[in-house]
């Protein structure tokens, strides 16, 4: 019972990921390959001010929330300028070159043996001692971004940034001011993925360099897409379905190293599939062009 | 005051890193200009060639030459494959990112099924002790020699298709101007054919090396394609010499950072390079071919 206890912890943490991922991939039509960068940013953040400073939980996720929307928005001047392919290679870069920070700057962040001993959850709240107390917490987390992230595409800015995706050119040409569009979308993404890097990290207890690298990051954009860009329940659909994959190699005996070579396996299937058979994903949505 | 064997000897490793970078991205450079898919599964190949080289090497216990031409014909055939999936997305006129989402799924399917297949441990030949030569001070293995010989003579042969034979043109003119290429009545499906072809057979034989020299894993031959594509990019502005140049210049500033602060920073100096780059001059960095409308 406790481990789906854990899976539904998890699975909310990804939905939160692949919900802010959304705004970027389908609303603004970016193929962004750095959300785990921006996971990351939150998870360290607030792993460092509970362990190194004594902050509470919601003192260290306020914080880690402000960071990682400062730095994402930091990240969007560079993303307002590119487009196509140079935004992919772009976010790609900023990816590896920031763990690569991780993993060098030893002092701060632990270097590849990471940060061990971060306060759970139950540090701050007894209630959230045990695991379902925690796993309700951030069902509770990821059912309010979905609501606001529901709320952020379907107001006035979701409206500017669908016309910043559709035509650019005309956008512009209406009054749109791209920067400032893209700076609030890309503060808002960090801000949804710094709240879920902190949750990971207390509740982990431990995080290195390594959860963070690419594999993640391709992980969570295949989730968007799979289930459908653009659309309510895709991310979320998406998320299940390729968390649902190494639970049921595992289920049926496989080791972990089995359980690792499926999962790129089946990741790789599905984008080959989405591209070629399925350019909407499950639920039909925003289709590249 | 840097003593003068020390740098040659980073230059010599500059150079031998440089030119495998080089050829990769000549490699990525071929298909991304004349397909416009950017060819991640570029690390698929790699694989492929690897793989076969090193397994061929260690069943049959042939020699270095022949287990690279096993793993140049892998690479041709891995390439010809991933060319079928590029190929139905043309047809269907699917979107420069959807034709990536694609290569990036080949990437990961194939990663996955060596790791599958043969473990997710590295892999490695039989082949050891290679000999060496001193050249002053400066240390020149059988495997530098052969990357630098091999790279000297790859960039010549295609700088020489390039310029002085009907293949080369073509190759340009398709670069330059798919429809024009397709208006004057040329048969694209064949140049393409002989592009993958090459394309293959470069990344191929880059594959059997490395998995030759250091070993093969399949999970991590994403970052050789990702800085392929990241020296093509610097050097879009040319099919063949501007990745030859950015390709050898990586190298030397990857080494040249081994030296000044540490082998752990030298993906940091690159990566940072090329963001620094993207931010300083988006459009310039990406060339004409390459570069998408914006507002």
């Amino acid at each position: 019972m406790n481990y789906l206890w854990h899976l539904i912890y998890i699975a909310s943490i990804y939905i939160m990921l692949t919900k802010a991922l959304d705004i970027l991939v389908g609303h603004l039509g970016l193929l962004v390959l750095c959300q785990s960068a921006f996971f990351a940013v939150g998870a360290y953040t607030g792993a460092l001010l509970m362990l190194r400073w004594g902050l509470t939980f919601p003192e260290a996720a306020f914080a880690a929330v402000l960071v990682t929307a400062i730095t994402t928005s930091i990240v969007s001047v560079v993303a307002s300028r590119l487009r196509g392919d140079a935004v992919v290679l772009a976010s790609f870069s900023f990816l590896l070159l920031l763990t690569d920070l991780l993993k060098n700057l030893r002092q701060l962040t632990g270097g590849l043996d990471g940060l061990a001993g971060i306060p759970s959850l139950g540090t701050w709240l007894k209630q959230l001692d045990s695991l379902p107390g925690q796993a309700f917490f951030a069902v509770s987390c990821a059912a309010l971004t979905w609501l606001i992230a529901y709320r952020f595409s379907s107001r006035t800015l979701g409206r500017f940034i669908h016309a910043l995706r559709d035509d650019a050119h005309a956008a512009v040409g209406l009054g749109i001011q791209p920067l400032s569009v893209y700076v609030r979308a890309f503060g808002f993404v960090g801000g949804i993925s710094g709240l879920a890097g902190v949750l990971y990290a207390s509740y982990a207890t431990y995080i290195n360099p390594n959860v963070f690298g690419s594999d993640t990051s391709i992980l969570l954009i295949s989730m968007v897409l799979v289930g459908g860009a653009s659309t309510r329940m895709g991310p979320v659909l998406g998320t299940l379905i390729l968390l649902a994959i190494p639970e049921i190699v595992r289920a049926l005996g496989g080791g972990i190293s089995t359980v690792g070579a499926i999962n790129y396996l089946a990741m790789g299937v599905l984008l080959m599939a989405f591209a070629a058979f399925r350019p909407r994903g499950v639920l039909g949505g925003y289709e590249f062009r | 005051m840097v003593a003068m064997w020390l740098v040659l000897e980073i230059i010599k490793n500059g150079l031998v890193q440089g030119v495998l970078i080089a050829l990769l991205a000549i490699s990525f450079n071929l298909v991304y200009r004349t397909t416009r898919v950017f060819h991640v599964a570029l690390g698929a190949v790699l694989l492929a060639g690897g793989y076969s080289a090193v397994y061929f090497e260690r069943l049959t216990g042939a020699g270095i030459y022949i287990s690279s031409s096993v793993g140049l014909c892998a690479g041709v055939l891995a390439t010809f494959i991933v060319s079928i999936l590029y190929r139905y997305l043309q047809k269907r006129e699917a979107s420069n990112s959807l034709r990536l989402i694609a290569s990036l799924g080949t990437y990961f399917a194939c990663a996955g099924a060596f790791a599958l297949g043969f473990g997710a441990g590295i892999q490695t030949s039989g082949i050891g002790g290679h000999s060496s030569w001193a050249l002053g001070q400066v240390i020149c293995t059988e495997p530098d020699l052969r990357y630098l010989s091999t790279g000297i003579f790859l960039f010549t042969g295609l700088a020489l298709i390039k310029r002085w034979t009907g293949l080369g043109r073509s190759i340009t003119a398709l670069a330059s101007n798919r429809q024009l290429y397709l208006v004057l009545g040329k048969n694209e499906l064949r140049l393409l054919f002989v592009i993958y072809g090459i394309a293959g057979a470069i990344a191929g034989l880059c594959g059997a090396y490395e998995g030759l020299r250091n070993g093969i894993d399949p999970y991590g031959s994403l970052p050789f394609a990702i800085t392929a594509a990241v020296a093509a990019l610097l050097g879009a502005r040319s099919l063949l010499f501007g990745p030859i140049v950015a390709g050898v210049g990586l190298g030397l500033l990857r080494t040249l950072t081994t030296l000044l602060i540490s082998g752990a920073w030298s993906d940091f100096v690159v990566y940072g390079f090329l963001l620094v780059l993207l931010c300083v001059n988006p459009t310039r960095l990406l060339g004409p071919a390459v570069e998408e409308e914006r507002p």
